[in-house]
């Protein structure tokens, strides 16, 4: 009998009719761990479903991802309800995830919940509260298990960042039941000590149970009442936990926390280099601008040809003189001096016309007195008769028997009056 | 200069460059300051380059202990 073969593509449809006809595998109700959790951009989820012997690749599509009640993710405890088929492409067989819910840790979920809230409301995750980290830490603190992955992130990325800064390492649980009073013990400790600029409070990925320490009121007071900047560093990025809400920063991861506490000395030696860069061109600027100056005063006229600066100067000069000798007083003291000249020469000739008039009115005076004089009278034969000193104009005035003097032009006489005779008029 | 953190060396070094490229400053206090700031960035990038191995300590009970940090788990 002769076989005949058939494609692969045939066994896999027949593979999933298998599955799909199988009432068993259409619908499972299963109890696993996640691991290898993914969320692809579209927005379905593929993992593995493990337990502690074996495992199950799994996918959960968007439209009932969308459904969760809780953000799955690596070692999260679930229980799915789905089915299980074949991919006929790759010719894997999976769980189709229809539902999926948190197993057994409902109870630490609600705790959380409830924390949070109540912390949220005591303020101790207010942003006002929160502390810049230094930027050039000398100490910086690291509390978490000394030999968990964590501590060796942490330290390999601040030696490789930061070399100028010492870490000091505070040994701390940090898992199971004492781990919360070993984390507020050390986080006390290293505030007493005072040694350190920064701390560093955290430890590497985990179940949430390996994580919840970092969940705990105790912790979270810790971190509160630290006076120096705390920066937490708990698990991985999607790992949130009430520790991250209180600390000054929260880091994703030990390493990332490491990023945070220092600078690259990569960036600050570019940073030295930049300065100087930026202080040659500054002081290059400078020279320039003093240089250009330099030039500019040298080519200046004064500088280059001084002569030209007296020749200027002389025709200035020049200017200023003839101003100068416009103004002259000499000139003014001439013209004054003409007309004082001709002033005076006009008060002579009235003076001397005043002089003249006057002269001609006083001989004309003396004349007419001359002829007035009583001695011209007298030459002509009048007597002038006195008596008693008294000029005698009226015959009047005699009495007969009275002596009187007569005076004439060369002398007088004494004379006796006789007889009165007054004229008939 | 010499007893100063590198933190303060940095920030002297920024107030230089900044006051460089103010310009306002003569010609002989420019070079000063120029001088004064290639020391500093000097200082800066030596102190780096010196510290080449990060000092790791165990803190027991306020005492400080050598930290093994190539112990394995």
């Amino acid at each position: 009998m002769e076989r005949k073969p058939i494609t692969v593509s045939a066994l896999n449809r027949y593979l999933k009719y298998t599955f799909d006809h199988d009432k068993n595998l259409q619908s499972i109700l299963l109890k696993a761990e996640i691991s290898n959790f993914k969320r692809h951009s579209r927005g379905h989820l593929y993992m593995t479903l493990k337990d502690d012997a074996s495992q199950i690749s799994a996918v959960m599509f968007q439209s009932q991802a969308n459904t969760l009640l809780f953000d799955p993710k690596e070692g999260s405890k679930v229980l799915v309800e789905g089915y299980v088929s074949i991919y006929e492409t790759s010719g894997t067989y999976q769980v189709y995830i229809q539902k999926m819910t948190e197993d057994g840790i409902g109870d630490l979920f609600l705790q959380f919940e409830q924390l949070k809230k109540k912390l949220s409301e005591e303020g101790l995750f207010s942003e006002e509260r929160k502390r810049k980290l230094p930027r050039f830490p000398k100490t910086i603190g690291v509390i978490t298990s000394p030999t968990g992955a964590a501590v060796k992130d942490v330290i390999r990325v601040i030696s490789s960042r930061y070399p100028l800064a010492k870490i000091l390492v505070y040994p701390a649980l940090v898992q199971g039941a004492d781990a919360k009073d070993s984390i507020k013990k050390q986080i006390e400790q290293a505030n007493r000590d005072q040694q350190c600029d920064v701390l560093i409070v955290g430890r590497g990925g985990g179940s949430i149970e390996d994580l919840w320490p970092f969940n705990e009121e105790v912790v979270a007071r810790a971190i509160y009442s630290s006076k120096i900047p705390v920066i937490s560093a708990v698990g991985h990025e999607v790992d949130f936990t009430i520790a991250d809400f209180v600390a000054d920063v929260r880091a994703a991861t030990p390493s990332q926390a490491g990023e945070l506490a220092v600078v690259d000395q990569k960036d600050l030696l570019r940073g030295v280099n930049l300065a100087i860069t930026r202080m040659q061109a500054a002081l290059l600027k400078e020279l320039n601008m003093k240089r250009t100056l330099l030039e500019r005063i040298q080519s200046a006229v004064v500088l280059s040809k001084p002569t030209r600066m007296l020749e200027s100067k002389e025709v200035s000069l020049d200017r200023l003189l003839d101003k100068l000798t416009l103004l002259n007083p000499i000139k003014q003291i001439a013209s004054e001096a003409q007309r004082l000249q001709t002033l005076q020469n006009k008060l002579g000739v009235a003076i001397s016309h005043q002089l003249e008039s006057v002269t001609q009115r006083f001989l004309r005076c003396a004349d007419k007195l001359d002829m007035a004089s009583p001695l011209n009278i007298m030459k002509k034969g009048y007597s002038l008769v006195k008596k008693d000193e008294e000029v005698i104009t009226s015959v009047n005035k005699l009495h007969q028997g009275d002596t009187i003097n007569v005076s004439f032009c060369d002398g007088s006489a004494v004379a006796l009056v006789q007889q009165l005779r007054k004229d008939e008029s | 200069m010499e007893n100063m953190t590198f933190e303060q060396a940095l920030k002297a070094l920024e107030d230089v460059v900044a006051k460089l490229e103010q310009g306002q400053l003569s010609l002989e206090e420019s070079v000063r300051m120029y001088q004064k700031g290639i020391e500093l960035a000097k200082r800066c990038s030596e102190e780096l380059k010196a510290a080449e191995k990060i000092v790791v300590k165990l803190m027991n009970q306020g005492k400080e202990e050598d930290f093994e940090t190539n112990k394995e788990e």
